[in-house]
């Protein structure tokens, strides 16, 4: 019961990429459907219009019961200025790769931010 | 002889600390990028079993049409993140860690459903496995355990993320203070 009770106090992970990471991530038992019915997570397709990915960002970005945003690489470039923008610690995002798009390092918003430590005009 | 370093050449102790940040800062950015190359491996091996599936159960049963939407019934997700505030190297640092909540067994769902209710909140949790069907092939499954690898590994990457977004701060409020020494 006391597990029960601590799970209920989590936070949850978002998702926002393609199909099979977001199956997938779902069978691994992060999605969730809350009381107002809000998902979260969206599955990103060639339908998708940027502005979609870009109001969905900022609504998990603003909800409170999500604590880490997971979103394809590949989706994230598309709303490349969103990410960057945001700076708060919480929510986290987390870039992560999809089977079609392997992960690029030098695309990464962090590791873009931290290699500014070591830019002499940057501080 | 480090206090005396420190109150004649103040600026010297802060090119060191400088040093041990950036230093620091190098070795969390490798292994960001190493555990993000073990985590493609892992949604790389749970596409395939994912694709392998597709194969035996067809093409429309293992898609986004099986996942739930906004008319479906509200549930609750079987893994979340706990965050708790900790020291790394003197720096305040945000770290997850992932809960995992075991979704009831069947002969007692009724009962959990109304112990759930008193609390307000009736929404249940059940093994995402269902939404494809009873008799599940085992790539499914083996999908599925690549997919939950992947989520543990993307908590962890997410608190190395963290500590480098706090060092960065800490290098930059050094480097500020050190620009306002010269």
């Amino acid at each position: 019961m006391a597990h029960l009770h601590s799970a209920a106090k989590g936070k949850l992970l978002a998702v926002i990429g393609d199909e099979d990471t977001c199956v997938g991530f779902l069978l691994g038992g992060v999605g969730e459907i809350n009381k107002n019915r809000q998902p979260n997570f969206l599955v990103v397709d060639r339908n998708t219009s940027v502005s979609e990915i870009e109001e969905c960002f900022k609504r998990f970005v603003k909800r409170d019961d999500i604590d880490i945003i997971l979103i394809n690489q590949n989706v994230a470039e598309m709303v490349r200025h969103c990410i960057d923008s945001h700076t708060q610690p919480v929510p986290a995002v987390l870039e992560i790769p999809s089977k079609d798009h392997p992960y690029d390092a030098s695309k990464d918003s962090i590791l873009r931010r931290a290699k500014g430590m070591f830019n002499p005009d940057e501080v | 002889m480090v206090s005396a370093t420190s109150e004649n050449y103040p600026a010297s102790e802060g090119e060191e600390k400088l040093d041990s940040l950036g230093l620091r800062a190098l070795e969390l950015m490798q292994q960001v990028v190493q555990q993000k190359l073990k985590l493609q491996e892992h949604i790389k091996a749970g596409s395939i079993n994912l694709a392998k599936s597709r194969y035996i159960m067809g093409q429309r049963n293992v898609s986004t049409s099986q996942l739930p939407t906004q008319d479906s019934e509200p549930f609750r997700a079987l893994r979340k993140v706990q965050r708790s505030v900790s020291q790394e190297n003197g720096i305040d640092t945000n770290v997850f860690s992932s809960i995992v909540n075991e979704p009831p067994k069947k002969q007692k769902s009724e009962k959990a459903g109304e112990l759930e209710e008193c609390d307000g909140d009736s929404r249940t949790s059940s093994d995402p496995l269902h939404w494809f069907g009873v008799l599940v092939p085992q790539n499914l499954r083996l999908a599925q355990s690549s997919f939950k690898k992947a989520v543990d590994l993307s908590v962890q990457i997410v608190n190395l993320q963290m500590q480098l977004e706090a060092l960065r701060i800490e290098f930059c409020s050094v480097k500020l203070e050190q620009m306002k020494l010269t």
